[in-house]
């Protein structure tokens, strides 16, 4: 479903190219949860970039099913965030002058694929029916991970990609949020791929794959 | 820009008669600028008095400048100057027409003060002219009167005041009139610049000069010249130095040296004796020696001279009663009175224009 | 210490470099355009003593008679030693204006600007003497001059424009005048005089005069001043911005410095060092900018001055240290009064505050309350200055107010629109743009307010302006009811040309008048024929019932409406012409753009009690068609001068023209405050840009592509300005209302009714929308540029 072959990366830093991604290959399929593991500065996050077509890479071939992402343009780039993968990241996901009910609807409607009820669904199980008319500065850390969560999976997206999507939260409410992006991914149909540094966390999901400088190993 | 300024510019303007000119103009006060179109002197035309002691408006340039040292009460040396000078704007004038201009000059000169006042005035109005009948020159209420006499020049009123001093005296004069030159014609250069030019300087004076602390009395000599012309200099010719000296002899000597660009000196003199006979001497004969210079105005200015005529067995030293006889008018020009040493005791008048 | 401090500090600025380029134009701005305006009044005031020096008015004692002096009595003074020198002025009519001509003697003249060309050598006085004649004027106004018939001339900046210095004579051959209007007694005299008395009859009369010009013209300084103070308000705004940002970066920097040891107070006075050198260098620069601008203003101030109150001021500037060390003054002081928040915020800053920015000039809604009620209050107090005021001190201080306090307002009232938009119908991102322009407007207040005074300013003087020209335009045409005006050279050819024209035409109006000071200020004092010309057509706002026959038999008096409120006269008040001629006052007459008081009696009053005024101008009624062929027998048989023979049509288009060249310097004031204002706004997006950061980035990651991000930010700062623009339009409005029923009855003597233009609020609106694109064009190509990998850093790690 989503398949990458020999990506490579590199990017200007102090006068010379650091080459951070240097020929990664992977496969997911449909409904599959995929831990990607590995040190800083292991090109995780590049490599999450690149499948979210939040970047390119310099080399390689990225697929979604039968669409080729690495030769798009921002434009088609662009189309492909908006409406076949959703990424949450570590922090300030959300637009901050818009409520946690404009938030959560933001993206299905941006891809003219609001579900009300789909919706209304997410918001109950989040747990985020009293906070819908709140602005994302007046949530918690985890209140605000899950208003992204739920926007990331009211848009039944084919592919959820999450950076550290725990990372700035504490132990248990990093539980609570994983279970809760798992179930979902599963339920909406999506295959699921997050980075995270934390095995405890990476063992829960179906496979795991490890990067170490640039390669996965 | 004070009233004074504005007037010395008026006056440099129309290069009128004396003191200096911007760099490039010719000669002073643009005296030595060609002048077709103005009546040229004539040698062989007789001078007629007294017709000839009215304004000549055909000419360029005219002037009646009387010179005087008197003596006051208690001895002090004083000299006095009224001219009236004339310029005509344009060739073809009548003879109180409107393109004459009227310039006067009026100074009191004593040991320690140097008191000058200057007037202009257009022609054609009634505030400035000669006139011949009742002989009158004037300009405002400055006056040179005629009180009678078989010739109008023999017996003048003279008056003139300024903010800081007034004048008015009477003139007789106790001998004839001089023509100066060749019967009145007066060469200035070599190259033919040429002017009439008559003197009356056998005055007796008596009157009163009124200075800022008062009026007094004074007694002496005086000398009148009157002088017309349309160039009365060369080109090349940058200034003056003239002096008329009367000398205790009764002798009376009128004598200039006109400056060249080139440094040369063009002189003339002539020698008055008591009786009134006459000898003019052409370019050279008078020999004119700076000996010491007097700063004035921000300029030096030679203010004692030796005069030599050997013909006249004559060397003199004139030295200035007030080196500080500036005259600050529209065109700047050393006049002050001078005691005379030497060969010959006496006083008289130095004149010096073009120092820059 | 100090060094490495300070050291640290400046630093920032080499990483912030747009920052540094705003704070300093922002205060060069500022301080260019009020050391400007001050530039253009002062050298207004020095033209205004050159004036009273010029018409030998304040120091010089002058002699006058009953008419014309004669030649032969200034003769006759200078002849008894007095040391007096002759005036002659009047206007010479030529193809479009009139020519103020000056004759003067330069030979006995006390000194007067303007002369100098003859002093400087050549043959410039004998020309000037000559009969031919020569004449000095402004290098402004040497263009007019072209024409056949008069004198040639020279140029000299020290003549007003407008004026002509010429010989005495020839102004007497060219105003067909004998004699002089006065002679000028020179301050120093020869000693030992006779009395004056005993030399002539004149009288000697010390000028009153010298002061009117800066009397009449203070109101309109004041004006300017007013216009200056906006911008210098509204370029402070910008500076208030620039350093407050520069301050909030820099807080991480300031708490690391205090926790290395550097003291606090030791750390405010660098700051301060740090502005001061800042505001010094802006400072001048803004000085030297404020010369370009005001030596670029000041001929059309000049037009504004000679067009309202016929002062003549040279279109020529001076410089002035002491302008400048004021200019600078006002510099430091603007930047220390919009540095001093941020100063006090670093002393209040506790040592161990996080050192991450927050969102910087953040207003919370209390504070947008709180300054609501300020605004309520300065409005109130604004309209009980409107209703109450009663001085042009009042007037300027409600219109303050008004100003203030509705910028005050603007962030609650564009919140409130912005409330009101979201209850429309819109799509996902329209819901997003307008709840980002909410977010937005608290940082963006100050250059919105500023926005605003300009857009505002722009709307208010445009309307009082409109206002004027219409109801001038009115007024000309009631005014100007003669087809043809007719100016004679002399008297006797005034007769030849009543003998010519009286068969010709349905009537012949004199138009005699004598210049008289009334109530102690100067004025004219028009004859006037009975005639239906004037009891159909004369602009009258009050009357008794029998005005006309009152005026024609010279019982009664018009005044006109400023001489009516400024000596508060009403109906049937006695006014005193001469002091043994009064009449009581039948009617009051609308005058626009004239400042001086004016009066009209019957003609036969008038010329008994004047009889040797000169009688040279017509007003001619004549059939229409038949008026060009007039004027041109007139040209062909008389040889009259073509300005001397005019239509009604030139004389309106003449008279509008004056009119708008009056107020070009309100349009150039309005323009350049505009411009800054542009740039407020755009200095303020430059500052938020990289707040907007993390505001922008999750829109990005959702799926917008960066030209599309582009547009909504574009469309929201143009929709703020278009919202600014609406608000503006009412605040215009009460401006205008203000400057029309306040400040000009109480500056010019005169009221106005109102007139909306709301053709020119749509061009205000594309204005607006101008500026706020030039302003957000740049940071907008900014956000379009900024590679992914900026983006993506938003959502990374802690920054």
């Amino acid at each position: 479903m989503l398949d990458a072959q020999n990506l490579v990366k590199s990017y200007p830093s102090a006068g010379r190219r650091l080459e951070v991604l240097r020929g990664v290959s992977l496969h997911m399929a449909a409904r599959e949860s995929v831990a990607l593991t590995g040190e800083s500065g292991s090109g995780k996050s590049t490599l999450l970039h690149l499948l979210g077509c939040l970047d390119t890479p310099d080399a390689g071939r990225i697929s979604l099913q039968d669409t080729v992402l690495h030769d798009l343009d921002e434009t088609g780039r662009a189309a492909m965030r908006r409406s076949r993968i959703a990424v949450i990241f570590q922090q300030l996901n959300l637009i901050p002058s818009l409520t946690v009910a404009q938030n959560l609807s933001f993206q299905a409607r941006l891809a003219e694929r609001f579900d009300a009820d789909w919706t209304a669904e997410l918001t109950d199980r989040l747990g985020l029916a009293d906070l819908l008319d709140r602005y994302p500065e007046q949530l918690s850390g985890g209140q605000q991970q899950r208003v992204a969560i739920g926007r990331a999976v009211a848009l039944r997206p084919e592919v959820v990609l999450a950076d550290e999507p725990t990372g700035n939260l504490d132990e248990a409410t990093a539980d609570t949020v994983l279970d809760l992006m798992l179930d979902l991914a599963r339920d909406s149909g999506a295959a699921f791929l997050m980075v995270t540094h934390s095995p405890r966390l990476a063992a829960r999901l179906d496979r795991r794959l490890h990067l170490e400088k640039g390669r996965i190993v | 820009m004070n009233a004074d300024a504005l007037l010395k510019s008026c006056l440099a303007a129309i290069g009128l008669m004396l003191g200096a000119l911007p760099a490039g103009a010719q000669g002073f006060a643009g005296l030595g600028t060609a002048s077709a179109d103005f009546a040229q002197p004539d040698r062989d035309r007789a001078l007629q008095f007294p017709a000839d002691h009215a304004a000549h408006p055909g000419y360029r340039i005219e002037w009646w400048y009387l010179t005087a040292n008197l003596t006051g009460p208690d001895g002090t040396p004083m000299g006095l100057q009224w001219t009236l000078f004339r310029s005509a704007l344009a060739p073809g004038g009548t003879d109180d027409g409107p393109e004459q201009l009227w310039m006067g000059h009026a100074a009191v000169t004593t040991p320690d003060m140097h008191l000058v006042a200057e007037r202009l005035a257009r022609g054609g109005i009634g505030q400035a002219g000669v006139t011949l009948e009742g002989f009158e020159a004037f300009i405002d209420d400055w006056a040179m009167r005629s009180t009678g006499g078989a010739d109008p020049l023999d017996s003048l009123r003279v008056s003139a005041r300024g903010t800081d001093f007034a004048y008015d005296i009477d003139l007789a004069a106790q001998g004839p009139i001089v023509l100066q030159g060749d019967h009145g014609y007066s060469m200035k250069s070599a190259g033919g610049a040429v002017s009439y030019y008559y003197s009356q300087p056998f005055y007796e004076v008596a009157g009163t000069v009124t200075l800022p602390s008062g009026p007094v009395e004074v007694t002496g000599q005086a000398w009148l010249d009157r002088e017309w012309s349309s160039q009365p200099l060369a080109e090349d010719q940058t200034g003056w130095d003239w002096i008329s000296l009367h000398l205790d002899s009764g002798a009376k000597l009128m004598g200039f040296g006109l400056r060249s660009r080139d440094g040369g000196h063009f002189t003339s003199a002539t020698w008055v004796a008591p009786s009134g006979e006459v000898t003019s001497y052409g370019d050279g004969t008078l020999q004119l020696e700076p000996l010491a210079q007097t700063e004035v105005a921000g300029r030096r200015v030679p203010t004692r001279w030796r005069v030599r005529l050997p013909d006249q067995n004559v060397d003199l030293e004139i030295d200035a009663v007030n080196g500080d006889a500036w005259m600050d008018t529209a065109f700047p020009y050393w006049e002050g009175p001078v005691r005379i040493t030497g060969s010959h005791g006496g006083r008289g008048y130095l004149e010096m224009t073009g120092y820059e | 210490m100090n060094r490495t401090a300070f050291l640290a500090l400046l630093s920032h600025w080499r990483r912030h470099p747009v920052q540094l380029v705003t704070l300093c134009v922002g205060l060069m701005l500022a301080t260019a355009l009020w050391s400007g305006v001050q530039a253009v009044n002062a050298e207004a005031r020095a033209s205004y003593d050159r004036a009273a020096a010029d018409l030998g008015q304040t120091p010089l004692r002058r002699l006058t008679g009953d008419g014309p002096v004669p030649i032969a009595e200034f003769v006759a003074l200078r002849r008894a030693g007095w040391l007096v020198s002759p005036v002659i002025e009047g206007d010479l009519p030529l193809a479009t204006d009139s020519l103020r001509l000056i004759g003067v003697d330069p030979l006995t003249t006390p000194p007067r600007p303007g002369l100098e060309p003859l002093l400087e050598g050549g043959d410039a006085l004998p020309r000037f003497l000559s009969v031919d004649g020569l004449m000095i004027v402004a290098p402004e106004t040497a263009p007019l001059l072209d024409g056949p018939g008069l004198p040639p001339h020279i140029q000299s900046a020290q003549v007003p424009p407008g004026t002509a210095l010429v010989d005495f004579r020839l102004a007497q051959r060219l105003l067909g005048r004998d004699g002089v209007d006065h002679l000028l007694v020179a301050r120093e005299q020869p000693m030992g005089l006779p009395p004056l008395s005993e030399v002539t009859d004149l009288t000697l009369t010390e000028d009153q005069a010298g002061g009117d010009l800066a009397q009449l013209t203070r109101s309109f300084h004041l004006n300017l001043t007013a216009f200056g103070l906006l911008a210098f308000a509204v370029g402070l705004f910008i500076v208030q911005s620039a350093i407050g940002l520069a301050f909030e970066q820099r807080r991480s920097a300031i708490r690391t410095l205090r926790a290395l040891g550097v003291p606090l107070r030791r750390l405010m006075a660098l700051l301060a060092a740090e502005l001061l050198a800042l505001a010094t260098l802006s400072g001048l620069a803004g000085i030297a900018l404020g010369y370009v601008i005001a030596a670029a203003l000041l001929p059309g101030v000049a037009a504004t001055l000679r067009g309202l109150y016929g002062a003549e001021v040279s279109g020529q500037l001076g410089f002035d240290p002491l302008w400048a060390v004021s200019a600078l003054a006002i510099s430091l002081l603007g930047a220390a009064a919009a540095g001093a928040q941020s100063l006090w915020r670093v002393s209040q800053m506790p040592i161990l505050s996080p050192a991450q920015p927050r969102a910087w000039a953040r207003a919370s809604q209390r504070a947008i309350l709180t300054q609501l009620a300020v605004a309520v209050a300065l409005l109130a107090l604004s309209g009980a200055l409107a209703f109450w005021g009663g001085s042009l001190v009042a007037g300027f201080a409600c219109l303050a107010a008004l100003l203030i306090g509705a910028a005050l307002a603007l962030p609650a009232l564009l919140l409130g629109l912005l409330a009101l938009l979201q209850r429309a119908p819109r799509g996902v991102l329209g819901e997003w743009l307008l709840a980002d322009a909410r977010q937005q407007v608290p940082p963006l207040s100050l250059a919105l307010m500023a926005l605003l005074l300009a857009l505002a300013a722009n709307i208010g003087v445009g309307t009082m302006v409109g206002s004027f020209r219409d109801t001038f335009t009115g007024w000309l045409d009631q005014r100007l009811a003669a087809e043809l005006y007719v100016t004679a050279r002399d008297p006797a050819e005034a007769e030849d040309l009543r003998a010519y024209l009286e068969p010709r035409a349905d009537a012949l109006l004199p138009i005699w008048s004598v210049d008289l000071p009334l109530r102690g200020a100067p004025a004219e004092v028009f004859g006037i024929v009975d005639h239906a010309t004037y009891r159909d057509n004369w602009p009258l706002l009050d009357a008794v019932p029998d005005v006309w026959d009152r005026v024609a038999d010279g019982t009664g008096v018009l005044i006109n409406e400023q001489l009516a409120r400024r000596e508060d006269i009403a109906l049937g008040a006695r006014l005193e012409i001469t002091p043994d001629w009064q009449l009581p006052v039948a009617g009051v007459y609308s005058d626009y753009g004239n400042t001086r008081g004016q009066a009209i009696t019957g003609i036969d009053a008038l010329s008994q009690r004047f009889p040797d005024r000169p009688r040279l101008r017509y007003a001619v009624r004549l059939p229409s068609y038949q008026v060009s062929e007039v004027q041109t027998a007139l040209r062909a048989d008389f040889g009259l001068p073509e300005a001397n023979a005019i239509d009604q049509s030139a004389v309106k288009r003449f008279s509008l023209d004056v009119f708008d060249r009056t107020f070009l310097v309100s349009e150039a004031l309005n323009v350049l405050t505009l411009g800054v204002a542009a740039f407020a706004m755009l200095t303020s997006l430059l500052s938020l840009s990289g707040l907007r950061l993390p505001q922008l980035a999750p829109v990005w990651a959702l799926g917008l592509t960066p030209r599309r991000l582009a547009i909504f930010e574009v469309a929201r700062t143009v929709l703020l300005a278009l919202l600014t623009c609406l608000l503006a339009i009412p605040l215009g409005l009460a401006l205008a209302w203000v400057l029309l029923n306040i400040v000009n009855v109480e500056a010019f003597g005169w009221r106005l009714p109102m007139t909306l233009f709301p053709a020119d609020w749509i061009w205000l609106a594309l204005w607006a929308t101008l500026a706020a694109l030039a302003a957000c064009l740049w940071p907008v190509l900014r956000l379009t540029r900024l590679p992914a990998a900026d983006l993506l850093r938003v959502f990374a790690n802690e920054r």
